[in-house]
């Protein structure tokens, strides 16, 4: 089974003003181990439709489950505890936590998981290892360049274990060589871990290098193209 | 257009203008509250005890001052008390005799001052008649009758008509005893006073020490207060050889009082302003700081440092003067509609009467307060804007553009 | 790591916190010193009238406190003693035989209080023999008379003058007695300097015609706080229909009143005070709130529970009110102990402001009292104060729509 699975999902925001259709009956089916890309001009809905995915937001009609749970079914701090453990979450920037070091903004989400001191030390400096900053355990984010920040935040998402890895616009504010990097890193973690990737992009960067591209327009798929490698 | 910028300016962030506005506002207010009550608990205190014991102006022998003795008395003459009564502005003219005294019931004794009074003017100038809450006043006739306070009668075991018996030195040192009927039971509210003094009439009390003339003291109630230094010196000219001297001599301590007012609402005045400069300071600061950009990009147009520092700095005078409008009124109000029914304190009586204060205080404030406050007000809000106009001239437009 | 991340987001914005905490040590610092000073000067009158005075408790006969009559004194029986001594707490007791009279020298009369005592157990007490500043106190077979410096100058009288006093006595005898002033005492409370004549107690009973008895039996206690208990237990112990316990707070229940009167407006001061600074720390709450809806957005997002956000947050602000507590603490501690070592003398504002200090029976000092209860009712009450604040941010980031947050910032 996908464990992502959309039915039939649409959202309007402002139903009782002036109605916007962000997104018109989506179904989309994503199965662990993919590297996904969503893309699509901006305003075609991407956003709202990884908000949704991400349990960030509730469709207005429609059905999301995730690793088999209906998500839609769970009340706010269900959805908060359901999201710390299956979801992990890259944003365009700024989304590490500035007072804390890179190690200690990965340890925070196991933290909240109620993991052991030493699992978390464990399982952090792994985590470090594998997005290669091992030698930037100490630095705090506005010690460190903005690549250095988003492999950072690659490793936070991963710290729980997810399901699957929503990162929405991962690239906006980063140059060619950190995007590269920072490619390099999630495809290796794709391919040798098996970590699932979602993301939202209009880099062509990103889209380049992902293994199926999903093309959203006016708050429906129009094109949704798997490649080989 | 400086002026403009900078109304606007405090309207951005609501919230955060009306924070500030609204400390200032509680600051104003209380001052007001706080100096007017402690205006009127003093004045009352000054007005009580110029009223009901040491009036306005009084006369006694130098010595008598310095000692209470007996035998520093002087003699009053009825046409010349008549004439001192009819000089402008004097209300009443009331000669005392003040004499130390045991006072014995047939259960007790206690230690007392006798205040020998003449009757007729002992009303107009400490209005002792109106403090009798029982029996009445002294009669026209009857032998000895004597006033004796509430507390005393409680502590003696008496009541009215009861017989207490005065023991004291005469002129020849000799220890005499007169025996005297209570008639009526007096409170002033002034615990030590009316645990201390009895009143009797001064013909009775001068009998028994032989000296019908005598009084030691002369106290002057003025219904013009204003002259009190002009009716002073008339006084002073009618009575040469006496000491005259008015309330303020008399009492330094109610002159202390009185100044005492204006050192209070001194520090009153610079605790909440210091409370309030450390508001200012940092919402200004927060004002400029997060307006980084925005400033950079006015200096970089061309605004000179002077008028960026003068933005900020009028800024933080217009929230001072967005408060100090309700602020002022508020508390105005607020002495205008206490002044007339007063705080009730009598939760505190017994504690109040110990040092012969009012249970009842009206607040009162002298009009120039409300500029003096006006002006701390806007001295502390050009305070509390200089530093975060110092941090905003020394902006780099650059650095300020390109800092997100 | 809560607690790190609290205080670590503390300090991102150094100039805004330290504004923040100087305003609430400011606070605290005015208000310690405020109330240390109130407490320190009242204490001292109460001190100096009860432990100079009255004692922390006394017995009484049942109707003595209302008539303060000699004819209703008790009857000081060994049997008395015994029951008294029995009782948990009382160290020990002095009886004493007080009533007013008029004390003459050779020109002046003036009004005293003749108090006739124990010597040893009096100076146990109330150590009275420390008061003697001329003149010896009493040896076993001394009769006369230890006067206050206050009553001598009144009377004109000095060392081994006679003093003559005049009262009424026991069952309204005439007492009049002559005695020889064996020495001078000074009070610092002028309310009993210019009043206290001391007589032994055989020869006060002989005075007043009152052989074996005593108006008050004051009881040694060891310090305020037990004076509850051993109230209780002598309520217990004597017959109440015949005797009555007077606790030092009913013997002077004015000063005691004018003492709350004195602290309530001075709570008023504070309460303005804090107030006021409450507007200042809220300004701050309501910036950093603001500036963070991002931060708190990408925390909800990663899965962090809203109340747990709540909780730093106020974790936070909690530990900024302390902070000022701390450094207004430490400011004032010293300052405090100064002022309770070396007390501010207001003699130096000239004779009237001690004459105005006299009229109310006060001495012309200030001291202050170091009393940890301050301290603590200050950090209490900024951790309440700091408390209700963070209620703000909870409403915030109960509200807080982690889309929208995160894409305003």
């Amino acid at each position: 089974m996908s464990i992502i699975q959309t039915r039939g999902v649409t959202k309007v925001y402002n139903p009782d003003k002036i109605p916007v259709h962000a997104l018109r009956g989506v179904d989309l089916d994503i199965e662990a181990g993919e590297f996904t890309a969503i893309v699509g001009p901006s305003g075609s809905g991407k956003t709202t439709l990884l908000n949704i995915i991400g349990g960030l937001d509730r469709p207005s009609d429609g059905a999301v489950s995730v690793g088999g749970t209906a998500i839609n079914d769970l009340n706010d701090n269900q959805l908060i505890d359901f999201r710390k453990d299956n979801i992990g979450f890259v944003f365009q920037a700024y989304n590490l936590i500035p007072v804390l070091t890179a190690q200690e903004n990965v340890e925070f989400v196991m933290l909240l998981q109620k993991r052991s001191p030493e699992e978390r030390q464990q399982r952090s400096q792994e985590l470090m290892a594998a997005v290669g900053l091992e030698d930037q355990i100490n630095k705090r984010p506005a010690e460190m360049s903005g690549g250095q920040q988003q492999r950072v935040a690659v490793a936070r998402a991963l710290a729980p274990k997810p399901t699957f890895i929503l990162a929405d616009e991962p690239t906006a504010n980063l140059d060619s060589a950190s995007t590269n990097n920072l490619l390099d890193i999630m495809a290796r973690l794709n391919k040798e871990e098996g970590v699932t990737f979602v993301f939202s992009t209009h880099d062509q960067r990103v889209i380049d290098r992902a293994r199926r591209v999903v093309t959203l327009d006016d708050g429906q798929i129009i094109s949704d193209e798997v490649r080989g490698e | 257009m400086l002026t403009t910028i900078a109304w606007r300016n405090i309207w951005r962030a609501r919230t955060r203008s009306a924070v500030v506005i609204g400390a200032i506002i509680l600051g104003i207010w209380a001052l007001i509250f706080m100096i007017s009550f402690t205006t009127g608990f003093v004045q009352s205190y000054v007005d009580n005890a110029i009223a009901t014991s040491i009036g306005h102006l009084q006369v006694h022998q130098d010595s008598f001052r310095e000692e209470p003795k007996l035998a520093f008395h002087f003699t009053t003459q009825d046409d010349q008390l008549q004439q001192l009564s009819n000089l402008e502005g004097v209300a009443g003219t009331a000669p005392r005799t003040l004499v130390s005294a045991m006072i014995g019931s047939s259960r007790s004794t206690r230690g007392v001052q006798i205040r020998g009074v003449d009757p007729a003017a002992e009303i107009v100038v400490s209005s002792l008649d109106k403090h009798i809450i029982d029996g009445g006043y002294f009669p026209e006739k009857g032998k000895n009758p004597i006033l004796v306070s509430e507390a005393l009668v409680k502590k003696l075991k008496i009541k009215l008509r009861s017989k207490v018996v005065l023991t004291f030195q005469d002129k020849e040192l000799n220890i005499t005893a007169g025996a005297f009927r209570v008639v009526g039971i007096f409170n002033t509210g002034n615990k030590p006073f009316d645990e201390g003094n009895v009143f009797v009439r001064r013909a009775d009390i001068n009998r028994i020490l032989g000296e019908p003339q005598m009084a030691h003291e002369l106290s002057f109630l003025l219904d013009q207060p204003q002259r009190m230094a002009a009716v002073q010196e008339e006084v002073q000219a009618i009575l040469p050889d006496l000491l005259v001297e008015d309330y303020r001599q008399v009492a330094p301590d109610l002159q202390l009082y009185e100044g005492q007012i204006q050192t209070s609402a001194t520090i009153f005045i610079v605790i909440i302003m210091l409370a309030l400069l450390f508001g200012i300071i940092n919402t200004m600061l927060m004002a400029v700081l997060e307006r980084y950009r925005e400033l950079g990009m006015l200096m970089a147009v061309g605004m000179n440092k002077l008028r960026v520092f003068g933005m900020i700095v009028l800024e933080t005078l217009y929230l001072a003067v967005l408060a100090l409008i309700p602020g002022l009124t508020l508390g105005w109000l607020t002495v205008y509609l206490l002044a007339d029914s007063g705080i009730d304190l009598s939760a505190f009586s017994g504690g109040l009467s110990q040092f012969g204060l009012a249970q009842i205080v009206y607040p009162q404030l002298q009009s120039g307060f409300y500029l003096q406050l006006a002006i701390s007000v806007g001295i502390t809000a050009l305070i509390g804007a200089i530093y975060p106009a110092w941090r905003a001239i020394r902006l780099r437009p650059v650095e300020a553009i390109r800092k997100i | 790591m809560l607690l790190t991340l609290a205080w670590r987001n503390i300090w991102r914005n150094k100039r805004r916190t330290l504004i923040t905490v100087a305003s609430v040590a400011f606070a605290v610092f005015f208000a310690v010193a405020m109330q240390s000073i109130q407490k320190g000067v009242w204490n001292h009158m109460l001190d100096n009238v009860v432990n100079f005075y009255y004692g922390y408790a006394q017995v009484q006969q049942s109707e003595y406190w209302e008539e303060q009559s000699l004819d209703r004194a008790l009857t000081y029986t060994l049997q008395l003693t015994a029951d008294l001594e029995a009782v948990p707490g009382v160290q020990g007791m002095a009886p004493r035989i007080e009533s007013f009279a008029l004390a003459a020298g050779a020109a002046q009369t003036h009004g005293v209080m003749v108090i006739g005592v124990d010597p040893d157990a009096e100076h146990q007490l109330t150590a009275l023999r420390d008061r003697v500043t001329a003149g010896e106190y009493w040896s076993a077979s001394s009769v006369g008379a230890l006067i206050t410096d206050g009553v001598a100058e009144r009377l004109e009288v000095g060392l081994g003058d006679t003093i003559v006093l005049l009262s009424q006595g026991y069952r309204g005898v005439n007492a009049a007695g002559k005695y020889e002033v064996e020495g001078l005492l000074h009070f610092a409370s002028p309310e009993l300097n210019k009043r206290m004549v001391y007589l032994p107690r055989p020869t006060a009973e002989q005075f007043f015609g009152a052989e074996g008895l005593a108006t008050s039996v004051a009881l040694d206690i060891d310090s305020k706080e037990e004076v509850p208990a051993v109230l209780a237990a002598l309520q217990q112990s004597i017959d109440t229909t015949e005797l009555a316990v007077k606790g030092w707070q009913e013997m002077i229940p004015d000063l005691v009143e004018a003492k709350e009167l004195d602290a309530a407006s001075n709570n008023l001061v504070l309460m303005i005070l804090y107030l006021i600074i409450t507007f200042g720390v809220f300004g701050t709450i309501l910036m950093m709130t603001r500036e963070r809806s991002y931060e708190f957005g990408v925390l909800i997002g990663i899965g962090m529970h809203r109340w747990q956000l709540s909780a730093i947050v106020w974790l936070e602000i909690v530990l900024l009110g302390l902070l000022g507590v701390l450094v207004g603490a430490l400011i004032s501690f010293p300052l405090v102990y100064y002022f309770a070592v070396n007390p501010i003398d207001l003699s130096v504002m000239g004779e009237e402001a001690v004459q105005t200090y006299e009229k109310f029976g006060m001495e012309p000092v200030l001291p202050a009292a170091v009393d940890s209860g301050i301290f603590i009712t200050q950090a209490i009450i900024v951790f309440v104060i700091t408390t209700l604040l963070a209620l703000y941010p909870w409403l915030k980031i109960r509200s807080l729509q982690p889309i929208s947050a995160m894409r305003e910032g």
